[in-house]
């Protein structure tokens, strides 16, 4: 207690760098500029906001009521998950989504920026690596907003300890009010101020029994904030809201993990080596005395030693940045998964055609179960399924989602529309009651329990679901308007036809060994409506990706239950194949197989036989590609269709 | 913090005003019709002791008036632009002070002043005699659809609007909470439930102001009314879904008995005849006299007890039985059928004896174990006296299930679905000594809209005399803390060892 402050320990503190008063600050200006413009136009924030709670694991509970409020805040940490969850609802519009987070990132490259000049003297380019991290995670369609509001707190409480120096005794009181503070805000997130007052101490002001001192305060404070008053566990006391906890992290790859640790870490480290930096940069400075003039905006020193023109020193800081950025950017974007994250979304909204459009436009290899999914229902609703299922890579998981991660939640709200739609709705109501339990109370969820509720002629339920919608400042109107025409008509008024979806409902109840079974479930739905064409095509389409061609067959009478006109064409070339392989043909009432495909059949077979006798699989493969890739009899060969269309 | 004061300082005189400045009703149309009000708190019996019955009036209007009294001479008068009516605290409790035993009138109006009022028929409630017991206990939850988050259980001032937790399952780790139990109606002496993936399943007892975690769970637990004991069910208990129908959720005990545990010499015993290997027994019960052990009884039907539901699961109806128990010499006598399921065609469930030792309510439904799942389930009384037995007036379509009774045997609280058939909520109703129940209403809030956007559903509601002494701190490290009471239960040969489990699983 007995150090004292030196002057020339902190020469830092009163440096006037006359570069940053004078000059504008371009290279932050074109950083951040070209950082929104990327997030607007390349990641496009309304894609995470539609992936809240499925892609992006973590949903981000949001109400607008003092209750809400109250009861968050009320916790270690509740102030980080409120301001989170508040943000997070406006990135339903993208341009807001942007600004958000480019005024955040932008916060803590400020911040840090203070840190660094205080201590160093000038900033140095490190402070732009948590920016480029939070764009890097954001490319990667995650949602680092906590992360950054925690360091943002940090970092806030590192300037104003760092700030104000003080004795070693009040600058102890000084930072166990602020840890105090940033502790109830992001509880044990605030392990990054004690990071950055401790390099403050140890690195700068050289007082390592103060350091020692703020370290115990910072556990005791924790212990007794966390662990007492809240009554916390102790894991929980001491790692909440850091990147070791599986919360923090989740859906993160390993580069976002690695993104999300250097935003934790690289502020101490920072303020940890800008003493260094400022002797290397004094030296520089002496060196450079008598010498042409060379500098450098952003102070980046190494630059400065070898001296470089000025305005040459600036291109080189600014592509370093952007080379970063770029490196960053060009590990985490990738094309394909935007391409997923925006099928997510249109699914989610119901824009068939539009996901069709994008659907074609990624690899077969890129394809997912989810996107197999979300692809046949476009295609159900386009009116599709039996038509052109075959033009895009399938795998029987896809259809119904015979996936592992059935516990996830976007394989639950994935399986909670399909329910809907197929009649399946107390499935579906079942559904989305372990989604809010668990994942909190997603807008799409709610509004799916309000259908249901209002399918089975629940009013005053679907008004509970509503309300709670209505707490949403993004979907209060539609929440409202939604109300008013319950409230008069007791009847829904989305965009979903609730009189065929009741028609479709099951009324029996399945509960035994087969109660999971898609199959089982698909022939109950029939059994209780047989004109249910979504369950109908998805029976269908079950046996025709599962290679079950004797129960298609089966099945194909009921045709006569809906309107095609013709058999379709996945239908017929299935039946060839079944009569082809078992040589029984297929009683079809009024009904042929057309010419077309019959010849088409006869093509396929001999290219096959004459390319698989000659050249081997490889060469049958190339040579049935283009002209039958979308057809069923390529999938039953190869179980790889979509490639002609491409 | 200035802002606030500010904010504040202007605030209170604003209300003052508003409060004050009531329109004028110079004269208005009478309509003859009971006026729409939210939550539905007309033609009932309240206690005296009750926070104010905040309501919303939805009758079309650009103002509203409610003038409250006892005394037309001497209402308490409450306007709004909105049709929410909020009731000042200090003037309903002088109303309802005064007014023990009389009629409580809500005079309403909607229009406009000075003159373009109607005025509606005036609802009538009656204010009982006897206080209903000052807290209320119940669990806090979404619905659960095998998966959790986030459970806690609350204590609620009835006098008031406050509202504080006894544990959360955020304290030690996101774990369940279940199965509060207290000794007759008192506060000092609770058992809690607890599972948790990391700490366990226990069972937390508090008593003599200490917290103490017993090494095993308990389910449905009855404490002796001399403290010395309690008795519990252990049920292998699982949750499974229907695809159709008024309810999907379902619960079936596979396996279920009842063992009891001695405070003093913290063993844990059981009988052949709470534990019979070939039946289901759960829903324990003590007769307010400590000489009964009143519980619910069915045969298992099924061979294996691992299937999900088993065989004929909706054939279980369960019987009501009572054994006779010595506290002093700890022995137990021939347990005895007191209503069969065949008689009643029904499914016996959850007894729970008045404090005075008349009536006995308890539910009925179609089958099974799990009444709060059941929408057949319905309040039943009976005298028991005279072992007759009736339903209650209070039932209706859904679900009614959960009840208890208040210390002085007045009011009864329970939980129902009437609300829309989803949602659990909590009411009250007043049972005179003739045994019948009044119009039920449901647990007021401050907010009268509180339940129009509730997503939690309120559970196992249980009245006490007093705000439970624990400290919700100091159950939570006796949860995350290591066994104090280490219990064993035997196994008499009467039945197998039944394991305690639990239906929902935690977040993972």
């Amino acid at each position: 207690m007995n150090e004292h402050h030196k002057d020339e320990s902190r020469p830092a503190f009163l440096t006037k760098l006359s570069d940053s008063k004078t000059t504008i600050p371009w290279l932050p200006l074109i950083f951040f500029a070209a950082f929104y413009i990327w997030l607007y136009f390349v990641v496009e924030p309304h894609l995470i906001f539609h992936g809240l709670g499925t892609i992006v694991v973590n949903y981000p509970d949001f109400k607008l009521t003092l209750p809400f409020a109250a009861q968050t805040i009320n916790s270690p940490g509740g102030l980080a998950e409120y301001l989170t969850g508040f943000l997070s609802q406006w990135f339903y519009y993208s341009w807001l989504g942007g600004l958000i987070i480019t005024a955040l990132a932008f916060l803590v490259y400020l911040l840090l920026r203070i840190l660094v000049v205080s201590i160093a003297g000038c900033p140095c380019l490190l402070c732009y690596i948590p920016p480029i991290c939070i764009l890097a995670i954001y490319s990667t369609y995650q949602h680092p907003l906590l992360i950054a509001l925690v360091v943002l707190f940090a970092l806030f409480a590192g300037v104003t300890y760092l700030r104000l120096p003080l004795t070693s005794r009040r600058s102890l009181a000084l930072f166990a009010l602020l840890f105090a503070l940033v502790y109830w805000a992001v509880a044990a997130g605030a392990a990054v101020f004690l990071a950055l007052a401790l390099a403050v101490e140890i690195a700068m002001r050289r007082r390592p029994l103060t350091a020692a001192l703020i370290v115990v305060t910072a556990f005791v404070m924790a212990a007794a904030i966390g662990g007492l008053l809240y009554c916390r566990a102790f894991s929980w006391v001491f790692l909440s809201y850091l990147p070791v906890r599986e919360d923090m992290i989740a859906g993160l790859k390993p580069f976002g993990i690695v993104c999300a640790a250097t935003i934790y870490i690289l502020p101490a480290a920072t303020v940890a080596l800008a003493p260094l930096w400022f002797r290397i940069q004094r030296r520089s400075t002496s060196h450079s005395k008598n010498k042409p003039k060379t500098g450098s905006s952003e102070g980046v020193t190494f630059l400065s030693r070898v001296r470089w023109p000025r305005k040459y020193a600036r291109l080189l800081e600014t592509a370093a940045v952007f080379l970063l950025a770029a490196a960053a950017l060009s590990v985490s974007f990738d094309p394909k998964n935007k391409k997923w994250v925006l099928i997510n979304s249109l699914s989610a909204r119901g824009q068939w055609e539009k996901l069709l459009t994008n659907a074609r436009l990624l690899p077969p290899r890129f394809y997912n179960p989810y996107i197999n999914h979300d692809i046949n229902r476009a295609l159900y609703h386009t009116g599709r399924l039996p038509f052109d299922m075959f033009a895009y890579p399938q795998s029987p998981e896809g259809l119904m989602l015979l996936t592992k991660d059935q516990q996830s939640a976007l394989w639950r709200c994935k399986m909670l529309d399909l329910c809907i739609r197929l009649g399946s709705v107390d499935t579906a109501a079942r559904l989305g009651g372990e989604i809010l339990a668990i994942q909190g109370d997603l807008p799409l969820v709610l509004q799916r329990l309000a259908l249901i509720a209002a399918l089975k002629d629940k009013p005053r339920t679907a008004t509970v679901y509503l309300k709670t919608l209505a707490e949403n400042p993004i979907y209060t109107c539609r929440a409202r308007r939604l109300l008013a025409a319950l409230k008069q008509s007791a009847k829904w008024i989305g965009p979903e036809n609730i009189d065929a979806l009741r028609t479709r409902m099951l009324k029996n109840d399945i509960t035994g060994p087969f109660a999971d079974s898609p199959e089982y479930i698909l022939l109950e739905l029939l059994r209780h409506n047989p004109r249910n064409k979504m369950a109908f095509e998805y029976l269908m389409a079950h046996y025709l990706l599962t290679e079950q061609l004797g129960k298609f067959v089966a099945n194909i009478h009921r045709l006569d239950d809906f309107d095609y006109k013709n058999i379709p064409h996945h239908y017929e070339e299935a039946l060839l194949i079944y009569t082809g392989t078992t040589g029984r043909n297929v009683d079809l009432p009024g009904r042929k197989i057309s010419a077309e495909t019959i010849h088409r059949y006869n093509e396929f077979v001999n290219t096959y036989r004459r390319f698989e006798d000659q050249q081997g699989a490889l060469a049958v493969f190339d040579a049935l590609v283009d002209n039958f890739g979308n057809t069923y009899w390529f999938y039953s060969a190869f179980e790889l269709p979509g490639f002609a269309a491409r | 913090m200035m802002v606030v004061v500010l904010l504040a300082a202007a605030l209170i005189p604003a209300g003052f005003i508003f409060q004050t400045n009531c329109p004028e009703i110079e004269s208005y149309t009478q309509v003859d019709r009971l006026p729409s009000i939210k939550p539905d708190y007309s033609d009932t019996v309240i206690p005296p002791n009750i926070a104010p019955l905040n309501f919303v009036i939805r009758e079309k209007g650009p103002q509203f008036v409610v003038k409250i009294y006892t005394d037309p001479a001497e209402p308490v008068t409450v306007h709004s632009d909105t049709g929410s009516i909020t009731i000042p605290l200090r003037s309903w409790r002088n109303l309802l002070r005064a007014g023990a035993g009389k009629k409580l009138q809500f005079e309403i109006y909607a229009g406009k002043p000075p003159n373009q009022w109607k005025k509606y028929r005036t609802i009538i409630n009656t204010i009982a005699a006897e206080p209903i017991d000052s807290h209320l206990v119940y669990r806090f939850m979404k619905p659960i659809f095998n998966w959790w988050k986030s459970i806690g259980i609350y204590q609620r001032n009835l006098e008031n609007y406050e509202t504080s937790v006894v544990l959360h399952g955020k304290s030690f780790g996101d774990g369940c909470l279940n199965c509060h139990s207290f000794v007759h109606n008192r506060p000092d002496t609770m058992t809690i439930g607890t599972r948790s993936s990391h700490y366990g399943s226990s069972t937390l007892l508090w008593r003599n102001d200490r917290a103490q975690k017993i090494g095993s769970k308990w389910g449905y637990t009855a404490w002796h009314p001399s403290g010395r004991l309690a008795a519990y069910s252990l049920n292998k208990v699982t949750q499974f879904f229907h695809t159709a129908g008024l309810q999907i959720r379902d619960v079936v005990d596979l396996d279920s008995a009842i063992a009891y545990y001695l405070v003093e010499s913290r063993q844990v015993k059981t009988i052949p005849a709470i534990a019979d290997k070939d039946r289901l027994e759960t829903y324990p019960a003590w007769s307010p006299d400590g000489k009964y052990l009143y519980y619910c009884s069915a045969p298992i039907l099924w061979t294996d007890r691992d299937q999900v539901p088993p065989e004929d699961y909706s054939d279980v109806k369960y019987d009501l039985r009572r054994v006779s128990y010595d506290v002093d010499t700890d022995t137990w006598g021939e347990s005895e059928t007191v209503l069969s399921a065949e008689k009643t065609g029904l499914s016996i469930l959850l007894p729970r004896i008045s404090p005075d030792g008349r009536f006995l309510l308890f539910c009925m439904c179609q089958y099974g174990c799990f009444p709060v799942y059941q929408p057949t389930s319905d309040l039943y009384l009976m005298d028991l006296s005279t072992g007759d037995y009736r339903k209650l007036g209070v039932n209706s379509d859904y679900s009614e299930s959960w009840h208890s009774w208040s210390s002085n045997s007045r009011w009864i609280v329970f939980s129902s679905k009437r609300f829309g058939g989803f949602f659990t909520r909590s009411f009250f109703s007043y049972v005179d000594e003739n045994g019948r129940a009044s119009k039920p209403f449901v647990l007021p809030q401050k907010d009268p809209a509180y339940y129009d956007s509730l997503l939690e559903t309120f559970s196992v509601p249980e009245l006490i005399t007093g705000p439970v002494e624990s400290d919700w701190r100091r159950l939570a490290w006796a949860a995350r803390g290591s066994v104090d009471i280490e219990v064993n239960v035997p196994i008499t040969g009467a039945t197998t060892m039944v394991e305690a489990s639990d239906p929902w699983r935690q977040r993972e």
